[in-house]
C-alpha cells in the first residue's frame, strides 16, 4: 500500500500541476488573457462524445461560457493545440526515455538511442527539400523514417532470436551517424527551404493543430499502457537479463515489446514536433532521483513530469520577444537543472 | 528432482559440456566442484533454462526444462547468481521482493502471502537489518546474502547457487552453507557450484566433480576427493586427509603436478600447514 499511496500522491500532484501549467501557459502570449477567461475558453473548447450519429460519434460541447470571441479563438484554436501538443510530446518522450534507460541499464540512454529521431529527420528533411504535394506528408514521412530506422537497427542487432543490448546500442550509434550524414547531405540541396529544415531539426511546436495532438496521443497513450503493464519486468531487467530470466521474465519477448512500444511513441512525438532533445533523457533521470528506480512509480510520474516540463519550456520559448525553437530551451533549462540535482543529491555513479 | 541425461552444450562452437548425466534426488544438497572452466556454471544454466543443451535432456520435478516458459521454470527453480548488475538503486527489500515475480500476475499488487514470503526470506538470511538500504551501498558479501534471500522468496523446490561463498568471509560462508544444508533438510533440493573443496566436502551430501566439460566422478565427498583424481583434474599435487574436528575430507594443495605425485592419506595423519586451495 505504501508504494501505491506514493504513486497516487506523486501522479495526482503532477497531473494537477499539468492542468495548472497548461492553463497558465494559455494566458501567455501577445494578447494577455486572464486565467479565469482561459479556463472558461478551455471548457468551451472541450468536446465529448454524446452518442452515435450515423456511422460515427456525435460530439457536443458541454459548456458554453460567455467568452470574448477573439479570446475564444486565440485560446481554443491557437494556444491550446500547441500546449496540448507540448504535453503529448513530453509525455511520449519521457515515457520512452524511462523505458530506454531501464532497458539499456544506462542512465544516459534516451528515446532516440536506436536511431528513431535521426530516421525521422531523414524523412522530414527529405520532404522539406523535395516537397511532394500531399497534406501531412511531412509528418508521415518523418514517422515512417523513424520506424524504418528503429526497425533496421533492431534487425541489424538481432541474431538467432536474441538481441543483445550492447549490440543494439552500438548499431544504434552507427545508424544514427550514417543517417546524420544523409540529413547533412540532403541539406546541401535545400536552397530556400534550408531554414525550414534547420527549424524542424531543432524541435518546434509552432505548427500545432488538434489533429496533430491526436496523432501523438493515439500512439503515445496505448504505448504507455503497454510499457506500464511491463513495469515489473522492467524492474527485473535492471538486475540483468540472466537474473530476469531466472525470475520468470520472458526476456527476449519483453525486450521486443518494450523496444517497439517506446520507439513507436518516440516516432509519433518526433514526427509531430521534430527532434526535441533532453526531455527523454533528463526527465526520467530527475524523477528517478526523486521517486526511486521502481518503474511502477517511475513510469507514471516521469510521463506526467515530461508533459509538464515541455509545456513550461515551450511557454518560456514563446514568451520572449523572439520565439525560440523549444528544443533550444529544453536543453538550456534542462541541463543546468540536471547538473544542480546531480551535485545536490551527490549522485556520483552515472 | 533434477534429472540431467546425457547433456552436451556447445557455446560459440566450443563443447562446454560433454555427455553429462546426473540425478539429484529431492532434499539433497549436491556440490559441483572442478577447476575453472570445467562447466559448472553452464551445467547450472541447463537446469534453470538459461542454456539449452545441444544434446540430451534436463528435467526438473518430472517436467522437461527445454521450451518451457520462463515463468513456469521460475516457479520450480530459483537461482543465486555469482554476481548481479544492480544498475539503479533498489533497496535490499525491493530486490528480495522481486523474487515473488513468477508468482504474481502482471497487474495485481503484492498480497499478504508475497509480503510474508519476503519477510521470512529476509529473516532466514539475516538480511532484515539491511532491508531498507540501497543494494548499491552493500558490501559484496551482504549483496550475496540479499540474492540468496531473493531466491528463498521465490519459494521453489529447487535452489541453484553459483559460487555462493566466493565473496563471503569465512563466517558468512559457513552460515550461508549451513542455511542451504538446513533448507535441504526441509526437503528442498540444492545444487551449488563451490570453489572451496573443504567447504563443499563439509556441507554437501554428495559432490560432482567436473573437468573439461565432463563429469569425472559423483558420490560421497570422501569417494570423490582423492589425491589422484584431483591431480588429474586440477593439475596440482594434494594431500587429502580427514579433518580432525569436522571429520570431512580436507584438501591441501602441495605443488604443481610435475612434482612427485601426491597421496590420499587415510585414516589419519598430521595435517600439513594449512594453505588455501585457491
Amino acid at each position: 500500500m505504501h508504494r501505491r499511496a506514493r504513486t497516487a500522491a506523486w501522479s495526482g500532484g503532477l497531473a494537477a500541476g499539468l492542468v495548472l501549467a497548461m492553463l497558465v501557459a494559455a494566458t501567455v502570449g501577445p494578447v494577455r488573457i486572464g486565467l479565469v477567461e482561459v479556463a472558461r475558453a478551455t471548457l468551451n473548447a472541450l468536446v465529448v462524445p454524446a452518442g452515435l450519429e450515423g456511422s460515427g460519434l456525435r460530439w457536443v460541447h458541454p459548456f458554453a461560457f460567455e467568452v470574448e470571441r477573439s479570446h475564444q479563438v486565440i485560446v481554443g484554436e491557437l494556444r491550446l493545440p500547441r500546449i496540448a501538443l507540448g504535453a503529448a510530446v513530453g509525455f511520449a518522450l519521457a515515457t520512452a526515455g524511462t523505458v530506454m534507460q531501464g532497458f539499456f541499464r544506462n542512465p544516459m540512454a534516451d528515446p532516440s538511442i536506436i536511431g528513431v529521431s535521426t530516421g525521422a529527420a531523414v524523412g522530414a528533411v527529405a520532404t522539406i527539400v523535395f516537397p511532394p504535394a500531399m497534406p501531412f506528408s511531412l509528418q508521415w514521412a518523418a514517422f515512417a523514417g523513424a520506424l524504418l530506422a528503429g526497425f533496421g537497427v533492431y534487425l541489424i542487432a538481432s541474431e538467432g532470436g536474441r538481441t543483445p543490448v550492447a549490440t543494439l546500442l552500438l548499431a544504434g550509434v552507427a545508424v544514427q551517424t550514417f543517417l546524420g550524414a544523409v540529413v547533412s547531405f540532403l541539406m546541401l540541396f535545400a536552397g530556400d527551404s534550408l531554414e525550414r529544415a534547420v527549424y524542424w531539426l531543432m524541435g518546434h511546436l509552432h505548427t500545432s493543430s488538434w489533429p496533430k495532438v491526436w496523432s501523438v496521443l493515439l500512439v503515445a497513450v496505448p504505448a504507455y499502457v503497454v510499457v506500464s503493464v511491463h513495469a515489473r519486468d522492467l524492474n527485473a531487467l535492471l538486475l540483468g537479463e540472466t537474473d530476469a530470466h531466472t525470475l520468470g521474465v520472458e526476456v527476449e519477448r519483453t525486450k521486443r515489446v518494450l523496444l517497439a512500444a517506446s520507439s513507436i511513441a518516440t516516432a509519433a512525438a518526433v514526427a509531430a514536433a521534430g527532434v526535441i532533445g533532453f526531455v527523454g533523457l533528463v526527465v526520467p533521470h530527475v524523477m528517478r532521483l526523486l521517486v526511486g528506480p521502481d518503474h511502477r512509480v517511475l513510469l507514471p510520474t516521469s510521463a506526467l513530469a515530461g508533459a509538464v516540463f515541455l509545456v513550461v519550456t515551450d511557454t518560456a520559448a514563446r514568451a520572449g520577444p523572439a520565439e525560440l525553437p523549444v528544443g533550444i530551451v529544453t536543453a538550456a533549462l534542462g541541463a543546468p537543472f540536471f547538473l544542480y540535482l546531480l551535485r545536490d543529491r551527490e549522485v556520483h555513479e552515472l | 528432482m533434477i534429472r540431467i541425461e546425457d547433456v552436451s552444450v556447445e557455446l560459440g562452437g566450443r563443447e562446454v559440456l560433454e555427455g553429462v548425466s546426473l540425478s539429484v534426488p529431492g532434499g539433497e544438497f549436491l556440490g559441483l566442484v572442478g577447476p575453472n572452466g570445467a562447466g559448472k556454471t553452464t551445467l547450472l544454466r541447463t537446469v534453470n533454462g538459461l542454456v539449452d543443451p545441444t544434446r540430451g535432456r534436463v528435467a526438473v520435478a518430472g517436467e522437461p526444462v527445454a521450451g518451457r516458459p520462463a515463468r513456469d521454470l521460475a516457479r520450480r527453480v530459483a537461482t543465486v547468481p555469482q554476481e548481479t548488475t544492480l544498475g539503479f538503486d533498489f533497496t535490499a527489500r525491493d530486490v528480495v521482493a522481486m523474487g515473488r515475480t513468477p508468482h504474481q500476475s502482471r497487474l495485481s499488487a503484492p498480497d499478504d502471502g508475497d509480503r510474508s514470503a519476503v519477510e521470512r526470506a529476509l529473516d532466514r538470511t539475516a538480511t532484515a537489518d539491511l532491508a531498507g538500504r540501497p543494494v548499491g551501498e552493500l558490501s559484496g558479501g551482504e549483496r550475496q546474502r540479499v540474492l540468496l534471500a531473493r531466491a528463498l522468496a521465490q519459494e521453489t523446490p529447487v535452489l541453484l547457487l553459483d559460487e555462493p561463498t566466493a565473496s563471503l568471509d569465512v563466517n558468512h560462508a559457513v552460515t550461508t552453507l549451513s542455511l542451504v544444508r538446513e533448507l535441504a533438510g526441509e526437503g528442498r533440493t540444492a545444487v551449488a557450484a563451490i570453489h572451496d573443496l573443504d567447504l563443499a566436502a563439509r556441507f554437501c551430501d554428495r559432490l560432482a566433480l567436473l573437468a573439461g566439460g565432463e563429469l569425472v566422478a559423483v558420490g560421497d565427498p570422501a569417494e570423490v576427493l582423492t589425491a589422484e583424481r584431483l591431480e588429474r583434474t586440477y593439475g596440482v599435487r594434494t594431500v587429502v586427509t580427514d579433518h580432525p574436528v569436522t571429520g570431512a575430507p580436507t584438501v591441501t594443495a602441495l605443488g604443481p603436478a610435475d612434482d612427485p605425485p601426491g597421496e590420499t592419506v587415510r585414516p589419519e595423519v598430521e595435517p600439513p600447514p594449512a594453505t588455501d586451495d585457491d
